[in-house]
C-alpha cells in the first residue's frame, strides 16, 4: 500500500524511462526479438500501473499500464529482467526463455528512494536535513468534501481544530507548530498548491484522489526559501502529473448521511417561565412579572398552541440529519510526447435547516462545489519540458439570509437563534386556516409596544428568504523544465508562471414577513383570532439586497537553475537558485492605499553536500523584500544552515542493519521572515494615513447647520523603521528505523520570534494620539515536540499498518509591551506565559447574601446582589478591578494534538480506524449568549437546561451553582471574563472508520471493469471529553454550527 | 569541471540580472501624492476642513446623554431598566445610579467617550496651531481668526477636562510622536496654574477687538455656531468663577491631594481675590455682548394673539428653544442636528386620538426640580407666607382661574400658584402645554393618552421637560417635525446670573440684585428686593452676604434648570454631597384615579460620596502607562 506515498516521484522516474523508451526503440528495432509480457502485483494482489521493466544491460525498458501489465521485447531468451518501482524492493529476473513473467514486488520498507516536496522542488527523504513532515494524500481521504478537517492529529507539527460544522464554512483552523507570534498580522502558514500561493478555502476544496505530494515545512532550513513570507510554516501540495498509457479512468461515489454530534439542551417552557418570573423577582420584589400564572398552566395544560405557544426552537429550525453526495473523476493517460491529467470533482454539502414548503425556494444551506483539473506535459524536445496545469474551483452556495448584525454564515446564526429568541411569547406559524384570503405564512409574533412585531420569530427570520453567494477561482500555471546536460550534465533551469483570479459575490433575496399576534376570544383561552401586526412594512413579494463582491488577482513568475553532480561517486553536490516576482490585486480595496498592489520579489538558493551519503550539509537562503516597508528595510536576508549525520549508513551499524534499518540525526538552524504583519489596513507603514474628507470628524455651521465641511483623521502615524517579523528556528531531529516495519521521527524545535509589531504601551491618552504608535518590539518563544511514528507489516495474506503522532506546541511572551508594572501588579505582565493565554478575575464562588457583597472588596462591574460571582481581590486594594486579573487556564489553542490509528487487512477486506485528540487547551462559555431571558433588540435569550437545573436561588443558596442568582438582564458583574466560565478543551474522538472490500479483477473484467472498492466509513462517531453541554471541539463557539457526525458509503471503480 | 562552471555561472549570472534589474523599481508600489498629513495644510480649503475638525472634537452638548451634566444628576429620572431602543449610552444613568468605576468610567471624556477624548481634541488644535502658516492662500485676518479659534477650542478642551478631573495636565505643545519614554509622562497641574492657563488663552483667543476672534458673525448662513468675542469672554467668566466657588477655592478635602512628586494640586487657603477676578471677567463678558447685541429675549408673538400669561412663558421657553435668539452667545451645532434627539427624549404625546412612538417622553424631571421653582410670588415653596407649604401633597381642583393647569381638574397643592418658570419649565397631570398649533392639555394617568401604557416610553416621575421642547415641533400620526435649536452653551442669563453671584461675592449686592432682578423681570417676577419683603417668612434675607448668596443660587437653579447647569453649580458650590444624596421621588404614574396617581413614590435613593465623587475617576490603565499621574481622591 505504501506505493502511493510516492506519486510526486513518478514524473520525474517517467521522464527517463520515457528517454530512454525513445532512444532503445530505435536501436534495438532492427534485431529479431522476444516479447516477454507479464503483470506486476503488489503483495496485495493489487496491479501496479507504472512499474519500470528494464533489460538490464541495455537502453530497452518500459512502464506498466493501468492493470499493471507490460511487454517488453528482449534480444534473446537469457536476458534479465530489472523490476523497479519506487517504494518497492527491485528485482531481477532471468527471462530463461519464458513468454509469461508475472512477478509480485515487495514494499520496500526502507523508504530510501521516498521523495518529498520542499520548497521550490523534492528531495530524497534520505539525503533530507530539515524537518519536514510529508504525507500520503490517501491518509486525509475521509467522509468529508473539507482537507482541512481531515489534518489534525494525522500530520505531526500541526495544530488543528474545527469549530464550525457549517458548510462553507467548516474549514478547520490550523497551524504549524502552534502559534509564535502574537500580532495582529497573519499567523497562519504559507499554502502553495503546485507552487501558487493559495487560500485555506483552495486547500478545503483540494481532493486527496488529485494529490501527488502534500508537505508541511517546519523549521527554517525548509522554509528560509520563502524568506519573509514562511515564518509561519508552508504547507506543500502537488497535484498529479499525467501517466503515459491507455487511458485510466478512475470514479468515486460517496453518499452520506451528516447529523449534529451534539445539539445543546433547552429548558421545557413551563421552567422557562418560571424561572423568567423568579428573575425578575429575586433582583426587585416589585417587579412586574413577565408571565401570569394562567399563561403558566393553560400552556402546561396545552390549552391552545397558538394562544399558549411552546415552541422548542432546535426542533422546529433544525432537522435530524441531511445527506450529502461526493463525485470524484480523473482521468490520466498520453503517449511518449505528452501526458495529461484530467479531474473533475463534484461535492454537494446540504445543511441541517428546515424548510417551509409554503415557500418554493429552499432557504437550507446547499453547497455545491466544482473543480476542474487539467495538468498537461508535454515533451517539447528531448531535453525540454512543457507543463500546463489549469485549474477551477467555484463554490455555488445557498441558504438562509444573514440577520442584520451577525458575522459569518447565516447557518450559525440560525443555530444561535435557537437559543436567543422567546419560546412562549408567539407560535412560530399560525395555521393557515386562521386568516382569511391571505396567501402568505402567517408567522407568530407579539407586540412589546402596542405596535409592530417585538420579537425575533427565528422560523419567520430562517425561511423568509435565501442569500446565495458564488466563489470563483481559476488558476492558469505554465511551467518550462530544460536540461542542460548537453551544456554540461546535472544542469537544468525551470521558468514558471501563473495567474491566479478569484470572484466572489452574494445577494439575497427575502421577503418582510407578515407577523400575527393572538388575541383569546373566550374567556377558557381555547378560542382566539388574530391581528397582523405589521401591515406597512411586510410584503408578500421578495426584496433583493446586493451583497458583496470581491475580485483580486494573483501574478507571479519564477526562475530557477538547478544544479546536482555527484564527484567520485562519494561527494554528492547540489545547487538550486531561483528567483520570484509576485504582484497582487484587489479590485475593492476601500481606500487608496489599500488598492496599491502587494508585492514581493526574492532570490533563493539551496546547498547540498552529502559525503558518502552518511554526512549530508544543507545551507539555504531567501532574499527578499515586499512593498510594505520603507525602502532602506524592504529587503532581508534569511540564511539557514543544516547537518544530518545517517547513521545507519555507517560501516559500523552493518551488523544491526536487521533491527536498525534506518538512523539519522538531524540539526538546522535558521532565519525565516514574516511580512504580513499588522492590521489588513495596515499597508504601508512608513506612510502615515489619513482621511482628509472624514464625515464623522465634519461640521456644521450656519443659520439652518447646513454649511457643513469634512474632517481630518489620522489612523495611522509614519513610522520609517517598521520591518518584517523574524523567526530563528533551531531544530534537532532523529529518524529511527526498526525491523524494516516501524518508522520513528522526532524532531524538537525552539522558535526564537522576535520585531513583532506591536502598539507602544507607555503612550497615555494624555497625548491625543488618533491611532497607535507601532514597531518592532515584540518577542516570543515557541517550543515542543513533533513525532511520528509508523508501522507496516505483512503476514502473508494480511497486512497490518499502525500510525501515530504527536504534536507539542508551547509558547511564552519573552517581550511585550507593557507598562513596567509595579512590584505588587508583577502578575499582570504577560512575559513568560502563553502567546493564547487568557487573562481574567478569579471566581471564588458565589455571594451567600446581599450583607456578604456589602463586607466584601467593592466590585466595579455594575449591580453585585448575593448568588452574584464573588472575585478575589488579588492586589489588596480593596476593590476588583481591572488589575485583579491575572493568567487563567491553558491558552485557548491546543498545546497538544494527537492522533493514532490502526488498519488492516485479509485478502480483499481492509479496515481501519483513526483516533484523534487534542489536550492542554482551555475555553470559555460566552456567559452574555446564554443569559437566559435577556432582551436585545427583540432577541431574547432561553434557557439552557443546565441553568434551569443548575442556579443559585434564593431557596437554594448553592454558592458553586453553574449560573448565579438569575437576571433577566445581562449582569456585567457575572460575564466578566473569569475561571467560572473556563472549561478544558481536551477530548479524544473516534475521527474516522473505515471497512472496505476489493473486488478482484479477475471477477471484475466481466463487467469492463478494471477494479472495484466498496467502503463504508464514518467520522466523528464519539467524542470524550469532561464537557458535555455542547461538542468540546467547538470551544466558545458552542452555540454555532455543530461539527457534523458522518455515515458514509461509497464505491470507487478504476478502468 | 572548467566548462561546466562557466555555464553555471553563466546561468546564475544570468538569474541574478533578471533578479536585480526588477529589484529597484518593482516594489516601489506607492505613487507620489498619496495623501498624508502634510496635505492637510496644502491650502486654505483643506486647513479649513482642519479648522472644522476641532469643532468636531468639541462633546455634543446638546444630547442628553453625551452632556456630562444632563441625566448624571438629580434633575431628571429615567424609567429602569430601558431598552435599547430609547437610549444611546446608559453611561450617565449608571452615574446617576450610583455605578461610576474606576475600570472603565462612564462618560469618560479622558480617554473616549461617544468617540471623542478630550485630549485629541488638544492634539488637533495644536496641529492646527503648528501648521497654520502652511497654506499659502491662507489671507491673514482669517488665519488670525482660525489661530483665535484654535486657541479658543484649546482651553475649551482643557476647560472641559478641568471641571470633569479637576487638576489636569496641560498640553501646550504636542509632543512629538518620537518622543521617549519618559517625555510623555505628563503630570497633573495645580487647579491655579490650570485655570491661569485657560483663561491666558481664551484672553489670547478673545484678541483686542480688531485680532482675534470677532465680536459676532456677519456670515450667518455659514458661520453661526462658530466662537465670537464675548463667547470667550463668557466662558472666561465661567471659568474663573468655578475657580473661585468652593470645590476649588480654599477646599481643604483636597489639601493633601498631591501628585507622586509631591506638588500639591489644590490651594486650601481661600483667596478673595479670585472673586474679584470672576467679577471682573463676568462684567467684561456682559459688557462684548452687549456691544455686539445680545440681550435677554423677549418673544415676539407676530400674528399669534396670545395672552400675558402664555407671553411669559415663551419669554421664558425660547430664550432657549428659539434657533439664534438673541440671547444667545455660543450655541452648538454639532451633527447639524444640535438638539433633535434631545427634543424627542423631552416631549410627552400630546395628542389624545394617537400615539406617535417617536415621541419618547422619557426625560423626566424629578419632584426636586419641582419643589426647586418659586410660587407665583417669586420666593422659594418653603418661605412663602401665602402659599400653603403643608398640605402641598393634597389634591385640589383647579378652576379657570388656574390659568396654568386645566379646569375642572385635580391636581396636588404643589402645582398650584407657582411662579411662570415653572409652568413653562415643566408639564404634568393636568397641565397644558401650549405649541405653535395651540394649547395641548397634559394628562398622564395611566391608560390616559401621555401616561404610561407600556413597557417603554412614559415618564417615570409624571413630570414632563418642556423647557427643552421647541414650540415648532410638529406632531402627525407619521411623522415629526423637529426643529433643531443650537444647544446654548452659553446665554445672557447665564451670564447675568453668574455676574451677579460673582458681585455678591466681592461686596457688591447692588449689582447683584440688579442683575438677578434683569433675570426675574423677564420671567415675570418682581424683584428680589420687593418679592421677599412682601412675602417671605425671612424678610430680610437678601440684606445679608450669606442670605443674598442662598437666593441667587436659587435663582440660578431656577433660571438655568435642564439646561445642564445645575450638576456642575452643585458641585463647585459644593452643595452636591446634601442635594444628591436625597432620594428621588416621582407621582404614582401607574394608577388611573386622582387620588392613587397623587401619590408620592420613591424612585431610587441617590447616593453621593464625598470627597470622591466631586471628580471624575481617571481609568486605572492610565496609571499603568503614566506612573506620573495621580487618581482622584476616593477612586
Amino acid at each position: 500500500m505504501m506505493y502511493r506515498k510516492i506519486f510526486t516521484y513518478l514524473r520525474v522516474k517517467y521522464l527517463l524511462c520515457f528517454l530512454l523508451l525513445t532512444t532503445g526503440h530505435l536501436v534495438l528495432a532492427q534485431v529479431p526479438a522476444t516479447i516477454v509480457s507479464g503483470r506486476v502485483n503488489d503483495q496485495a494482489g493489487l496491479p501496479l500501473p507504472g512499474v519500470s521493466v528494464l533489460l538490464k544491460g541495455s537502453s530497452n525498458g518500459i512502464l506498466t499500464n493501468n492493470e499493471g501489465v507490460y511487454s517488453i521485447k528482449a534480444a534473446d531468451a537469457k536476458g534479465i529482467l530489472v523490476f523497479s518501482f519506487v517504494g518497492f524492493k527491485k528485482q531481477e529476473v532471468a527471462i530463461d526463455g519464458r513468454k509469461t513473467i508475472d512477478i509480485t514486488l515487495a514494499e520496500d520498507k526502507s523508504d530510501l528512494n521516498e521523495v518529498v516536496v520542499v520548497a521550490y522542488g523534492q528531495q530524497k527523504k534520505e539525503s533530507m536535513v530539515s524537518s519536514i513532515t510529508a504525507i500520503n494524500p490517501k491518509e486525509l481521504k475521509g467522509p468529508t468534501s473539507n482537507l482541512t478537517t481531515m489534518l489534525a492529529g494525522r500530520l505531526s507539527g500541526v495544530v488543528a481544530y474545527q469549530r464550525s460544522g457549517e458548510p462553507g464554512a467548516d474549514n478547520a483552523q490550523f497551524f504549524i507548530r502552534g502559534i509564535t507570534t502574537f500580532g495582529s498580522g497573519k499567523v497562519d502558514p504559507l499554502i502553495l498548491i503546485d507552487g501558487m500561493e493559495s487560500t485555506s478555502n483552495a486547500l478545503a476544496r483540494l481532493q486527496p484522489d488529485d494529490i501527488a505530494g502534500f508537505s508541511i515545512l517546519k523549521d527554517a532550513a525548509a522554509s528560509s526559501l520563502y524568506g519573509a513570507r514562511g515564518a509561519n510554516g508552508v504547507v506543500l501540495v502537488t497535484t498529479k502529473s499525467g501517466i503515459s498509457g491507455k487511458t485510466k479512468f478512475n470514479v468515486r461515489f460517496e453518499n452520506s448521511v451528516s447529523s449534529n454530534t451534539q445539539n445543546f439542551q433547552l429548558a421545557d417552557n413551563i421552567t422557562y417561565m418560571n424561572l423568567a418570573n423568579e428573575a425578575v423577582l429575586t433582583r426587585n420584589p416589585l417587579g412586574v412579572l413577565p408571565y401570569s400564572q394562567t399563561k403558566i398552566d393553560r400552556t402546561a395544560a396545552g390549552v391552545n398552541p397558538y394562544l399558549y405557544p411552546s415552541n422548542n426552537w432546535i426542533d422546529m429550525l433544525i432537522k435530524d440529519y441531511t445527506m450529502n453526495q461526493r463525485f470524484n473523476m480523473n482521468m490520466t493517460g498520453g503517449g511518449a510526447v505528452a501526458q495529461y491529467y484530467i479531474a473533475g470533482t463534484y461535492n454537494q454539502d446540504n445543511g441541517v435547516l428546515k424548510s417551509e414548503k409554503r415557500n418554493n425556494f429552499d432557504n437550507n444551506v446547499k453547497l455545491k462545489s466544482y473543480e476542474v483539473r487539467s495538468n498537461v506535459n508535454v515533451k517539447l524536445t528531448p531535453t525540454t519540458e512543457g507543463i500546463v496545469r489549469t485549474s477551477g474551483s467555484f463554490d455555488d452556495y445557498n441558504g438562509p439570509v444573514s440577520r442584520v448584525g451577525t458575522s459569518g454564515l447565516a447557518g450559525s446564526s440560525v443555530f444561535a437563534s435557537a437559543i436567543s429568541s422567546n419560546p412562549v411569547s408567539f407560535p412560530a406559524i399560525f395555521p393557515a386556516s386562521a386568516a382569511d384570503k391571505v396567501a402568505h405564512p402567517l408567522f407568530g409574533n407579539a407586540s412589546l409596544t402596542g405596535q409592530g412585531p417585538g420579537y425575533s420569530n427565528p422560523y419567520a427570520q430562517m425561511v423568509s428568504g435565501f442569500q446565495q453567494y458564488n466563489t470563483s477561482t481559476l488558476n492558469v500555471q505554465l511551467e518550462l523544465k530544460q536540461d542542460f546536460k548537453f551544456v554540461t550534465p546535472g544542469l537544468s533551469a525551470r521558468l514558471m508562471a501563473y495567474t491566479q483570479r478569484y470572484s466572489y459575490f452574494d445577494l439575497s433575496r427575502a421577503y418582510n414577513p407578515f407577523y400575527y399576534s393572538a388575541s383569546p376570544t373566550s374567556a377558557d383561552g381555547k378560542s382566539y383570532n388574530i391581528s397582523l401586526l405589521n401591515e406597512a412594512t411586510a410584503t408578500e413579494y421578495l426584496n433583493y439586497r446586493e451583497g458583496n463582491k470581491l475580485q483580486n488577482t494573483t501574478t507571479y513568475m519564477e526562475a530557477a537553475v538547478n544544479y546536482s553532480k555527484t564527484i567520485k561517486e562519494k561527494h554528492a553536490i547540489t545547487g538550486l537558485l531561483v528567483t520570484i516576482l509576485r504582484n497582487y490585486l484587489n479590485a475593492n480595496a476601500g481606500d487608496l492605499q489599500s488598492s496599491l498592489p502587494f508585492r514581493n520579489q526574492g532570490l533563493s538558493g539551496r546547498f547540498t553536500y552529502a559525503y558518502d551519503n552518511r554526512y549530508i550539509l544543507e545551507a539555504n537562503f531567501g532574499y527578499n523584500g515586499s512593498e510594505r516597508f520603507a525602502a532602506n528595510h524592504r529587503y532581508g536576508f534569511f540564511p539557514s544552515l543544516g547537518v544530518a549525520w545517517n547513521v545507519a549508513n555507517e560501516k559500523f551499524m552493518e551488523p544491526l542493519k536487521s533491527v536498525v534499518s534506518k538512523l539519522k540525526f538531524r540539526a538546522t538552524y535558521g532565519l525565516v521572515g514574516n511580512d504580513q504583519i499588522g492590521a489588513s489596513g495596515d499597508r504601508f507603514f512608513y506612510l502615515s494615513n489619513v482621511n482628509l474628507n472624514d464625515v464623522n470628524l465634519g461640521s456644521h455651521f450656519g443659520t439652518n447647520y447646513s454649511y457643513t465641511k469634512n474632517g481630518v483623521s489620522i489612523s495611522r502615524y509614519s513610522n520609517e523603521n517598521i520591518t518584517w517579523e523574524k523567526a530563528q528556528t533551531t531544530n534537532i531531529g532523529m529518524d529511527l528505523g526498526l525491523f524494516s516495519s516501524m518508522n520513528i521521527v522526532v524532531d524538537v524545535y525552539r522558535q526564537h520570534r522576535s520585531n513583532i509589531l506591536m502598539n507602544r504601551a507607555y503612550i497615555p491618552n494624555t497625548m491625543g494620539l488618533s491611532a497607535g504608535i507601532q514597531a518592532n518590539v515584540g518577542e516570543a518563544e515557541g517550543q515542543g515536540v513533533d513525532v511520528s511514528m509508523d508501522y507496516n507489516k505483512s503476514f502473508g495474506k494480511m497486512w497490518l499498518q499502525g500510525r501515530g503522532t504527536f504534536t507539542y506546541a508551547t509558547s511564552k511572551f519573552l517581550v511585550n509591551e507593557e507598562p513596567n508594572y509595579a512590584s505588587n501588579l508583577t502578575y499582570l505582565s504577560r512575559v513568560g506565559n502563553p502567546l493564547q493565554q487568557v487573562y481574567g478575575l478569579i471566581a471564588e464562588r458565589l455571594f451567600v447574601d446581599d450583607e456578604e457583597v456589602k463586607n466584601s472588596p467593592y466590585q466595579n462591574f455594575g449591580e453585585v446582589k448575593g448568588g452574584d460571582i464573588k472575585y478575589r481581590d488579588v492586589n489588596g486594594d480593596g476593590q476588583i478591578t481591572s488589575l485583579d486579573v491575572v493568567p487563567l487556564g491553558l491558552p485557548t489553542t491546543p498545546e497538544i494534538v494527537y492522533g493514532f490509528g490502526l488498519s488492516a487487512g485479509y485478502g480483499s477486506f481492509d479496515v481501519s480506524g483513526f483516533f484523534q485528540g487534542s489536550a492542554r487547551s482551555s475555553f470559555w462559555i460566552d456567559p452574555v449568549k446564554i443569559t437566559p431571558f435577556a432582551f436585545n433588540g427583540g432577541q431574547q435569550n432561553g434557557l439552557l437546561e443546565v441553568i434551569a437545573n443548575d442556579h443559585w436561588s434564593e431557596d437554594n443558596r448553592n454558592v458553586k451553582a453553574f449560573w448565579p442568582r438569575l437576571d433577566q438582564n445581562v449582569s456585567s458583574n457575572n460575564t466578566q471574563t473569569s475561571n467560572w466560565w473556563m472549561r478544558n478543551g481536551s477530548f479524544l474522538r473516534l475521527k474516522t472508520v473505515e471497512i472496505g472490500y476489493n473486488f478482484r479483477e479477475k471477477t471484475m473484467k466481466r463487467f469492463g471493469i478494471g477494479s472495484l472498492r466498496l467502503y463504508a466509513n464514518g467520522s466523528n462517531l464519539f467524542v470524550k471529553s469532561s464537557f458535555k453541554l455542547w461538542d468540546p471541539e467547538q470551544g466558545s463557539n458552542g452555540l454555532g454550527y455543530p461539527v457534523q457526525k458522518v455515515f458514509n458509503f461509497g464505491l470507487n471503480v478504476q478502468f | 569541471m572548467k566548462t561546466f562552471n562557466k555555464y553555471l555561472i553563466l546561468s546564475v549570472a544570468a538569474l541574478m540580472v533578471l533578479f536585480s534589474a526588477c529589484k529597484k523599481s518593482f516594489l516601489d508600489v506607492v505613487p507620489d501624492n498619496v495623501a498624508t498629513i502634510d496635505n492637510a495644510f496644502s491650502n486654505r480649503n483643506e486647513a479649513e476642513k482642519f479648522l472644522f475638525t476641532l469643532y468636531a472634537n468639541l462633546p455634543q452638548e446638546g444630547h442628553p446623554e453625551t452632556n456630562p451634566a444632563m441625566n448624571t444628576g438629580d434633575e431628571f429620572w429615567i424609567y429602569w431598566p430601558i431598552s435599547g431602543e430609547d437610549f444611546w449610552s446608559l453611561d450617565p444613568y449608571n452615574i446617576a445610579r450610583g455605578l461610576q468605576n474606576k475600570v472603565s468610567p462612564k462618560m469618560n471624556y479622558w480617554d473616549s467617550f461617544d468617540g471623542k477624548s478630550m485630549w485629541q481634541g488638544i492634539r488637533n488644535c495644536n496641529i492646527l496651531l503648528e501648521n497654520i502658516d502652511k497654506p499659502a492662500d491662507l489671507e491673514p485676518y482669517v488665519k488670525s481668526r482660525w489661530v483665535a479659534e484654535a486657541k479658543f477650542l484649546k482651553a475649551y478642551f482643557h476647560w472641559y477636562l478641568f471641571r470633569m478631573y479637576g487638576p489636569i495636565p496641560i498640553i501646550d505643545k504636542n509632543l512629538p510622536i518620537t518622543a521617549n519614554i519618559e517625555e510623555v509622562k505628563v503630570s497633573r497641574q495645580p487647579v491655579d496654574s490650570v485655570v491661569n492657563y485657560i483663561t491666558r488663552l481664551l484672553d489670547e483667543a478673545a484678541g483686542d477687538g480688531n485680532t482675534g476672534l470677532p465680536d459676532k458673525i456677519t456670515s450667518l448662513a455659514t458661520e453661526l455656531g462658530r466662537v465670537t468675542r464675548p463667547a470667550a469672554l463668557a466662558i472666561k467668566a465661567r471659568v474663573l468663577a468655578t475657580a473661585a466657588s468652593p470645590l476649588f477655592n480654599g477646599n481643604t478635602d483636597y489639601a493633601n491631594f498631591k501628585n507622586p512628586d509631591g506638588t500639591l494640586l489644590f490651594n486650601s487657603t481661600f483667596d478673595q481675590n479670585k472673586w474679584v477676578k470672576a467679577t471682573a471677567a463676568a462684567k467684561a463678558a456682559i459688557e462684548a455682548a452687549e456691544a455686539a447685541g445680545t440681550t435677554l429675549y423677549h418673544f415676539v408673538p407676530g400674528a399669534l394673539a396670545v395672552s400675558d400669561d402664555i407671553k411669559t412663558e415663551m419669554n421664558i421657553r425660547n430664550a432657549v428653544c428659539e434657533k439664534w435668539n438673541s440671547e444667545l452667545i455660543w450655541g452648538s451645532t454639532s451633527y447639524g442636528n444640535p438638539t433633535g434627539p434631545l427634543q424627542l427624549y423631552a416631549c410627552p404625546q400630546l395628542q389624545p386620538s394617537y400615539i406617535n412612538l417617536s415621541l419618547k417622553g422619557q426625560l423626566a424631571p424629578t419632584m426636586k426640580m419641582a419643589e426647586l421653582f418659586y410660587t407665583k410670588n417669586g420666593v422659594p415653596i418653603t418661605e412663602d407666607k401665602t402659599w400653603d407649604y403643608a398640605n402641598r401633597f393634597n389634591l385640589r381642583s383647579t378652576t379657570a382661574a388656574d390659568k396654568a393647569l386645566q379646569a375642572n381638574y385635580q391636581t396636588v397643592g404643589l402645582h398650584f400658584d407657582r411662579e411662570p418658570r415653572f409652568y413653562a419649565d415643566m408639564a404634568f397631570d393636568g397641565s397644558k402645554w401650549f405649541m405653535q398649533d395651540g394649547n395641548h392639555d397634559i394628562q398622564a394617568k395611566s391608560e390616559q393618552y401621555a401616561g404610561k401604557k407600556q413597557s417603554r416610553l412614559y415618564s417615570v416621575t409624571g413630570y414632563y421637560t418642556k423647557k427643552l421642547v421647541n414650540w415648532n415641533l410638529v406632531e402627525t400620526q407619521t411623522s415629526i417635525n423637529v426643529e433643531s435649536y443650537p444647544w446654548p452653551v452659553m446665554r445672557l442669563g447665564d451670564l447675568y446670573m453668574l455676574y451677579a453671584e460673582a458681585s455678591n461675592e466681592t461686596g457688591d449686592p447692588a449689582t447683584a440684585l440688579s442683575y438677578a432682578n434683569k433675570i426675574r423681570e423677564r420671567a415675570g417676577l418682581k424683584s428680589i428686593e420687593s418679592s421677599w419683603t412682601s412675602f417671605s417668612t425671612d424678610p430680610g434675607k437678601y440684606t445679608t452676604k450669606a442670605g443674598l448668596r442662598e437666593i441667587l443660587h436659587q435663582e440660578r437653579l431656577i433660571e438655568m434648570a435642564f439646561e445642564g447647569s445645575r450638576f456642575w453649580d452643585l458641585k463647585r458650590w459644593k452643595t452636591a454631597a446634601q442635594t444628591l444624596n436625597q432620594p428621588i421621588y416621582g407621582w404614582d404614574i401607574i394608577r388611573p384615579s386622582y387620588a392613587d396617581y397623587n401619590r408620592k413614590v420613591l424612585l431610587f435613593t441617590q447616593s453621593f460620596v464625598s470627597p470622591r465623587d466631586y471628580f471624575w475617576p481617571i481609568s486605572e490603565n492610565n496609571f499603568l502607562a503614566n506612573p506620573k499621574l495621580v487618581q482622584n481622591l476616593g477612586w
